[in-house]
């Protein structure tokens, strides 16, 4: 497996700073998600990545080549569909892959073999010989993961690859990039955060140009009051508050709930569970509901990119 | 390169401007030829490439138009960003596969003085050295109409512009006999010229601040000339005119003289606009 990595990426227009000074590095063969509202700076990130940008400082290593020094040693590891397909509209898939193998440099021996593989994996064999404008936008999106997949290079990066696909599409589509991130290191953006906690093992979160969050999606769930403890006790107020405290417990929030009973949240270790249960049985205040809930991708990502959270997590990562 | 090459002589036939161009350049030879050398009985083949070239002022916007603007357009620019191609590659491939679209009906015409020649005494060497000269003027013009396709992402713009600037070229000798060549026209002349020149700046790197330097500087310069030593200016808007005047050179290879300064000067205009162009289709990758 290829590793990319990328040093102080900061892209500048005119007034407005696009991204500012993003570091990480990708070395496994899992799914990466990108994730961050519109305007993060995934596009530009990803845009600059793949040499379709020049960055305005900072630098990016493919599998150990600067991409800006040996370019063509650095491309030839990336294949990349940006977020509008780059599509010949007057050429058939197969015309548009024979194509796309010429400029990557596919020996001419290979290149039969290599398209039909690449159609094949993409399940756009069907359609090879019609025009790419007669296409529907599923089989547009297929065709431009295809020409991503052409040269199997160890990285893929696909921008908001299931936007403005129909729910039949984005599940296919979805089950492609599954299929591919068994072989390929795959990057993928998205502002879906379904998507990309069903997808993905790991994500970076991006916030007005910065990197906000990176792990995976359960480790960032359970990030330091990341598990919320949900009960209803029999007891009252007073005396659930102090063995609460004494488990450890913080941002303990109680409410009577009528019948001598009281609805407990507070956020806990994740561990503390059975603590807690032999601490309320000890105190004989019975339970008669207990669960923990990890916070959600939503949770997490409005946690990391309303303004002003998050920035404190953004230097240890 | 050879890739995009291909493409792009596959995307010229595909749509209608690769058979539209051909199909203008032929008619227009045809048709001076019929009325020329058939119909008035003229033994000099050259007078036909010499009257045709006014089809350049069609045949090339339309035939360039399309060649880096479309390629914004789609998108499909962004592909070759992210390959291993150089700006250089995707630019003089383009380049190339236009001259070749624009050879074929030349290739074509050149058959017509040796017919001729069957039924009476043509001049063969002026005839195909105007060809030939006829050839490279289209070459040189294709270079401005690549670079004109490289500044819009809308073909009909690139089309317009470089419509414009052919034009001028074009009528460029006539303008020169009806300026006056005295010192304070030349004045003028290049304040217009310094104003072109900003705009240009202004387009190019979208900065109004860049823009009035350069304007501020050019029109400097060309004050100071003007007070300090103004006979320098004396003339100078003819010699201006006359070195855009691209078509102008055409004429002496018409009448007999196989002209090598005019070759370099179309080659040189070649070289110049294959720079800008990469330098435009460069431009974008670091938006």
């Amino acid at each position: 497996m290829i590793k990319v990595e990328v040093r102080n990426l900061t892209k500048q227009y005119d007034r407005h700073l696009a991204v500012d000074s993003i570091s990480f590095s990708i070395e496994t063969g899992k799914i990466y998600g990108f994730l961050g509202p519109n305007g993060a700076g995934k596009s530009t990130t990803m845009n600059m990545i793949a040499g379709c940008l020049a960055p305005t400082s900072g630098q990016v290593l493919i599998a150990g080549y600067d991409l800006h020094e040996e370019p063509r040693e650095a491309k030839r590891h990336i294949g990349y569909l940006p977020e509008m397909p780059p599509l010949y509209q007057d050429m058939t898939p197969k015309e548009f892959l024979s194509f796309v193998c010429e400029i990557k440099h596919i020996p001419k021996a290979e290149r039969a073999d290599v398209i039909a593989d690449v159609m094949q994996r993409t399940g756009i064999t069907d359609v090879s010989g019609r025009l790419i404008r007669q296409l529907s936008k599923g089989y547009k999106q297929r065709v431009g993961i295809a020409q991503a997949l052409v040269g199997y290079p160890e990285f893929i990066m696909l921008d908001e690859p299931t936007v403005g696909l129909d729910p039949l599409q984005i599940i296919e589509i979805r089950k492609l990039i599954r299929e591919l991130g068994e072989k390929h290191t795959v990057l993928l953006s998205s502002h879906i955060l379904s998507e990309v906690s069903e997808i993905c093992d790991e994500v970076i979160i991006l916030s007005k140009g910065r990197l906000v969050a990176r792990d995976t999606t359960e480790n960032l769930g359970a990030l330091p009051g990341g598990s919320r403890l949900f009960m209803l006790v029999e007891g009252d107020e007073a005396d659930v508050r102090a063995v609460l405290e004494d488990a450890g417990a913080s941002g303990i929030v109680i409410t009577p709930a009528g019948e001598g009973r009281v609805e407990v949240e507070a956020e806990v270790e994740e561990n503390a569970k059975d603590r807690i249960f032999y601490a309320f049985a000890e105190a004989k205040l019975p339970i008669r509901e207990m669960r923990t809930e990890k916070m959600s991708l939503e949770e997490i990502f409005l946690r990391y990119t309303s303004s002003g959270e998050g920035e404190g997590h953004g230097g240890d990562l | 390169m050879a890739a995009i090459y291909k493409k792009e002589i596959r995307s010229l036939f595909c749509g209608l401007t690769g058979w539209l161009s051909i199909a203008l350049i032929l008619l227009v030879f045809g048709v001076y030829t019929a009325v020329m050398n058939l119909s008035e009985g003229y033994a000099d083949f050259s007078l036909v490439p010499y009257n045709a070239q006014i089809i350049f002022l069609i045949a090339i916007p339309l035939i360039t138009m399309r060649a880096l603007a479309e390629e914004r357009r789609q998108h499909t620019d962004q592909l070759l960003y992210s390959s291993t191609l150089s700006a250089y590659e995707v630019v003089f491939g383009k380049y190339l596969a236009i001259v070749t679209v624009i050879a074929i009906p030349l290739a074509i015409s050149s058959v017509y003085p040796l017919i001729l020649a069957e039924y009476g005494r043509v001049t063969l060497s002026t005839a195909f050295s105007a060809m030939f000269a006829f050839f490279m003027l289209g070459a040189a013009l294709t270079a401005v109409g690549l670079f004109f396709s490289s500044l819009s992402s809308n073909q009909f713009v690139s089309a317009a512009l470089c419509f414009g600037v052919l034009l001028l070229s074009y009528f460029a000798k006539d303008l020169k006999t009806l300026l006056s060549t005295n010192v304070v026209t030349a004045l003028y002349f290049f304040s217009v010229v310094a104003l072109a020149v900003g705009a240009l700046a202004r387009y190019m790197t979208r900065s109004w601040g860049i823009a009035a330097i350069v304007f501020a500087v050019l029109e400097a310069i060309l004050i100071a000339i003007y007070l300090a030593a103004p006979g320098a200016l004396d003339g100078s808007v003819a010699a201006a005119l006359t070195s855009i005047a691209v078509f102008a050179r055409l004429e002496t290879f018409c009448n007999g003289i196989f002209d090598i300064a005019a070759l370099l000067y179309y080659l040189s205009l070649i070289w110049l606009f294959i720079f800008f162009s990469i330098q435009a289709f460069e431009k974008r990758r670091w938006g």
